[in-house]
């Protein structure tokens, strides 16, 4: 009996040690697959958040192009998520598993560098400016105290889009100011169809819509020299103001819209105009079933007093984040590469109409021209060129570079602003001040 | 052989060590199996949860603007900052109301559900596979799709409702009705669950019990409360205690549909907290938020453990 | 009396309707949009049925996205969280409720704990934890976290079956000469079946549906899992509504076959589990 029992007391033991070894082995070791880490040392890693499939499948064609042209590095994409970047690449610079380029959008950039990530390329930007000649929207948020932080690759801007088939039938002229884009919004809403469809949530999208107007009603700089706060002035009443009016002929959901509501709106038939970046284009035919010619394009009306052209211009770029000297090299040469003639219409072409050339021979030299979306809508995106001439983003008006930006676009006050007009009945003027002391408080804490 | 020996000494040394502490009358080998066996979720949950919760502490008691940046040590300074900060308050109340929404619509779409899958018959039989599904559905497409149902241009359910006369206005997009509206697709997505737990529970009720009740007079409401009720309540209590502070947490389902708007009208304390850290940049805050946040549900759990238990758990 | 229980039953049979319509009207839904075109899926009136019946939704989700790849490690990643799970929680099960170890309770009680944290402020200091131990990117990492949200539910759930075996077997198992392990592993296991089908079952759709752990602790294209494929698929700026459905069938099918195969064993299991 007590032999038995030391038996048993020792297999308890036995058994106790085998639990927590198996438990520890299979949490640990069992499913372990290969580690980022053993990546030869002649490799770039590039993040690129731009996951939708066929981007996915373009820049990955390019990078295979690319790695078969014997280059000192290869290149190696990693695709992540716009929704959980900010998290991802605080706790990858925590643990110095960063990539060594990163694609980026100008406010995105400042938070990268509050990290302490990011090496200046600018001896990049200089020599495409040499040999290709940059936009000047497209470098300009990316230049701070005289260093460059980002290599821009495309960029994105808004017009007014509007359904050509629809405007006919109700004998409307595309709106060119403030007054007719209002009068024209009035006109088209009858029944099932709104006269616009504008995002209202509490999202970018929003955020952009609004500020367009802004811009187009002389209010893009609401910073004041010292990088505070200006953003209570009649100007910004005026276009929120006008936000508001329109809004009241939009679907009456446009509280919670982003992108895709007010696309989809539009390419049913269920709203006559809306004002977005190029994405509108290469879906159309297939989701509306009408032909390109109803698809109609306009630049986004001006304020009738003072107004002046414009559009918020979207520049998306690449930080190089490695501070080793080869591989920062190894960057630049793939980044230049893409933006070559020869493959930067391929690369453009990945999402044709929104991605839009940011250097000047890019429009012209590179296949770009040859997609089907592009010479199909050619008039409008030679207008969405010239927008861009005079697109801007906020925090990065005239040269200006405010550091702090990041924390007014992400908690995104434009849009919030809007909802205090559009939910909670805010007057353009209350919201105006409203947002003036959010801004004022979420850059002084 | 030598390991056998060994084993046996220190065996008979533990055995010693040990005798006299254990009061219960358990055998030193069977506590040892027992601590061997709960060592592995103890190791993992201290790796994976505590050293976040220190780090959460830690970073609550500096100054620390994008998350993971150098920082100083301001004391309880953030703590006071954020006691008087009202959207913090806001954020607490909004989710004292998803908290009890939810437990409310998903007790009683699970229990109305547990009684129908308990009858006979061909749907309750079905009905035990399929019902679960709301549960298998990621909560990325769970959100995606439920916006796109209710859009006021092409959504089916909208239309459905405005075919019988009922305008849904704009559900997740009225100051009103948004959080409400958040509430009914989590609560789609995870009644599945309880659902089936309480079935379980009923199960366990004797037909017999019912039966007797009704002989005596009493009616389906009143053999309810009187009979069935009381057995269930062990199993409510655990749902409602696991359910509550699961439920309290959830992000996702109001991040991917409303971002806690419009207006902040559904910005409960996951959102607020996501947004002070990832949108605003103010770290510290938002994780006193969360420290906060733990004390509270802390109490409430312990105030839900003494008052809502039922007497034989 | 026969028409009494008929207009008893009136009330159920409504509520009935109203629960499969309410479950399986959504995923109706679903289903035959992934099988419309772009045009008829955005129709004001929408269409009961697809009028332009189209594969072209699936194939462009098998021909422009890694679904296998994605389906491969959801598979691995669902399945080795199971297994350690279910080792893990059985052993806790077995210590804090059938042993009952001096500080169970108070163990029981911190395990809980996992629950109360707001779970955005882990997901930095976590990805340290991970990097330290080289578990970024890694299937490992993403078990260990999983199991960590897991275990602590499928415990509690596992103490109501051991509840239901009776304390008399072990009793009779040490007159026997039974010592502690092997009354464990040959007595009380071999009665635990529903109750590991159903922790089981739960873990499984657990990290079969998880996405933020896995949207931030994998990083390579090939290691990751059909919640991430599926965020893809709804894009930044326009969402192609029947890629998306035809990407959730797909992601929700596994777990459809899964029920049918299973399904009884977890109702049933749950059952037990919940009532003693």
């Amino acid at each position: 009996m007590k032999t038995l029992n030391g038996e048993n007391h020792m297999r308890s033991r036995a058994i106790a040690a085998g639990v927590l070894a198996l438990a520890t082995v299979l949490a640990l070791g069992a499913c372990s697959a290969p580690s980022s880490d053993s990546r030869p040392n002649k490799q770039i890693v590039l993040w690129h958040m731009e996951n939708t499939p066929s981007r996915v499948k373009v820049f990955q064609a390019l990078a295979d192009r690319y790695n078969a042209t014997n280059p000192t590095h290869t290149v190696k994409i990693q695709v992540q998520d716009w929704g959980q970047i900010y998290t991802k690449i605080a706790a990858a610079a925590q643990s110095g598993k960063q990539p060594d380029i990163l694609f980026a959008i100008p406010d995105f950039t400042t938070y990268v560098r509050g990290l302490g990530l990011g090496q200046p390329v600018t001896d990049v930007v200089n020599r495409v400016q040499a040999t290709s000649g940059l936009v000047a929207a497209s470098t300009a948020p990316y230049t701070d105290a005289g260093e460059s932080w980002a290599v821009p690759l495309y960029g994105m801007v808004q017009m007014l889009w509007y359904r050509a088939d629809l405007l006919r039938a109700a004998g409307v002229q595309p709106p060119k100011t403030w007054s007719e884009l209002l009068a024209a919004t009035k006109k088209l809403t009858s029944g099932n169809t709104s006269g616009i469809a504008l995002p209202a949530g509490k999202n970018l999208a929003t955020d952009q819509v609004l500020y367009s107007l802004m811009i187009t009603g002389g209010a893009a700089n609401f910073f004041t020299k010292d990088n505070k706060i200006a953003i209570d002035n009649s100007k910004t009443v005026a276009a929120f103001d006008l936000y508001a009016q329109l809004l009241a002929f939009s679907p009456k959901d446009s509280g919670n819209y982003s992108w895709p509501e007010p696309q989809a709106a539009f390419t049913s038939g269920a709203a006559a105009m809306a004002i977005e970046k190029g994405q509108y284009l290469a879906p159309f035919e297939a989701e509306s079933g009408r032909p390109a010619s109803d698809l109609g394009c306009a630049p986004i009306p001006v304020a009738d007093n003072g107004g002046m052209p414009g559009s918020i211009y979207y520049s998306n770029g690449a930080m190089v984040l490695s501070k080793d000297k080869s591989t920062k090299d190894g960057a630049a040469k793939f980044l230049e590469w893409i933006l070559d003639p020869k493959q930067y219409g391929d690369f453009l072409n990945a999402e044709p109409g929104l991605f839009l050339p940011i250097t000047k021979n890019g429009g012209t030299e590179s296949n770009w021209r040859q997609n089907p979306t592009i010479s199909t809508y050619k008039t409008c995106v030679d207008a969405m060129l010239k927008q861009a001439d005079t697109g801007t983003l906020f925090g990065f008006v005239d040269g200006q570079y405010v550091k702090s930006i990041g924390q007014i676009s992400g908690q995104n006050f434009l849009a919030q602003a809007v909802q205090q007009m559009y939910v909670n009945g805010q007057t353009p003027t209350q919201a105006v001040t409203w947002i003036q002391k959010q801004m004022q408080d979420a850059i002084s804490k | 052989m030598t390991l056998s020996t060994t084993n046996r000494a220190v065996r008979t040394v533990g055995d010693r060590l040990r005798r006299p502490v254990v009061r219960s009358g358990m055998p030193a080998s069977t506590k040892l199996l027992g601590y061997a066996l709960v060592a592995p979720i103890v190791i993992i949950m201290a790796v994976v949860i505590a050293f976040p919760l220190v780090s959460a502490v830690t970073t609550s008691l500096q100054n620390q603007h994008v998350i993971g940046s150098p920082a100083d040590f301001v004391g309880v300074d953030t703590y006071a900052k954020l006691l008087q900060d009202d959207a913090f308050w806001a954020a607490l109340g909004r989710s004292g109301i998803w908290l009890l929404l939810n437990m409310i619509v998903q007790t009683l779409l699970a229990f109305a559900t547990a009684l129908l899958l308990q009858r006979n018959g061909w749907w309750s039989t079905s009905a035990r596979t399929w019902i679960m599904l709301p549960w298998a559905v990621p909560t990325v497409a769970v959100a995606v799709i439920w916006q796109w149902m209710l859009n006021s241009n092409y959504g089916v359910v909208y239309k459905i409702f405005a075919g019988v006369g009922i305008d849904l206005g704009a559900p997740f997009a009225n100051g009103a009705f948004s959080l409400i509206t958040v509430i009914l697709v989590n609560s789609w997505h995870w009644f599945p669950l309880s659902a089936v737990v309480i079935y379980g529970a009923l199960a366990t009720v004797p037909n017999e019990v019912i039966e007797a009740a009704t002989m005596d007079g009493a009616n389906a409401w009143r053999s309810f409360w009187a009979i069935t009720f009381p057995l269930l309540q062990r199993v409510l209590f655990a749902l409602g205690l696991v359910g509550s502070l699961w439920s309290f947490n959830v992000l996702d389902s109001i991040y991917l549909t409303t971002k806690g708007g419009p207006a902040g009208a559904s910005t409960t304390m996951p959102v607020y907290i996501y947004d002070t850290a990832f949108s605003a940049f103010r770290s510290s805050e938002a994780a006193a938020a969360s420290v906060v946040t733990v004390i509270v549900l802390a109490i409430a759990g312990m105030l839900f453990f003494r008052f809502g238990r039922p007497k034989e758990y | 009396m026969r028409f009494s229980v008929r207009l008893e039953r009136v009330p159920a049979v409504v509520a009935m309707i109203v629960l499969t319509v309410t479950v399986l009207g959504p995923l109706y839904w679903i289903t035959v949009s992934a099988f419309k075109d772009r045009q008829e899926i955005l129709l004001s009136t929408p269409t009961w049925f697809p009028q332009t019946f189209t594969l072209t939704n699936f194939q462009q989700l098998f021909l422009s996205t890694d679904y296998v790849i994605y389906l491969r490690n959801s598979i691995i990643v669902a399945v080795a969280t199971t297994v350690v799970t279910l080792i893990v929680s059985l052993a806790a099960a077995y210590s804090l409720y059938r042993l009952r170890v001096p500080g169970s309770g108070r163990i029981a009680g911190i395990v809980l704990v996992s629950y109360m944290i707001p779970g955005a402020l882990l997901i930095v200091p976590l990805y340290k934890t991970l990097s330290g131990l080289e578990l970024i990117d890694t299937f490992a990492g993403l078990v260990l976290v999983n199991v960590a949200f897991t275990a602590p539910f499928c415990t509690w759930l596992l103490r109501g079956f051991l509840l239901a075996v009776p304390t008399e077997l072990d009793e009779a198992a040490a007159i026997d000469g039974a010592g502690p392990a092997r009354t464990m592993l040959r007595v009380v296991m071999p009665l635990m079946v529903p109750g590991v089908a159903t922790v089981g079952v739960y873990t499984f759709i657990f990290s079969w549906t998880e996405f933020v752990f896995a949207s931030q602790f994998i990083v390579s294209d090939t290691l990751k899992t059909l919640p991430i494929g599926l965020s893809a698929l709804v894009g930044q700026y326009t969402i192609n509504w029947g890629l998306v459905m035809a990407g959730t069938v797909l992601t929700l099918a596994p777990t459809v076959i899964l029920f049918i195969l299973v399904g009884r064993f977890f109702v049933g299991g749950l059952i037990a589990g919940a009532t003693k």
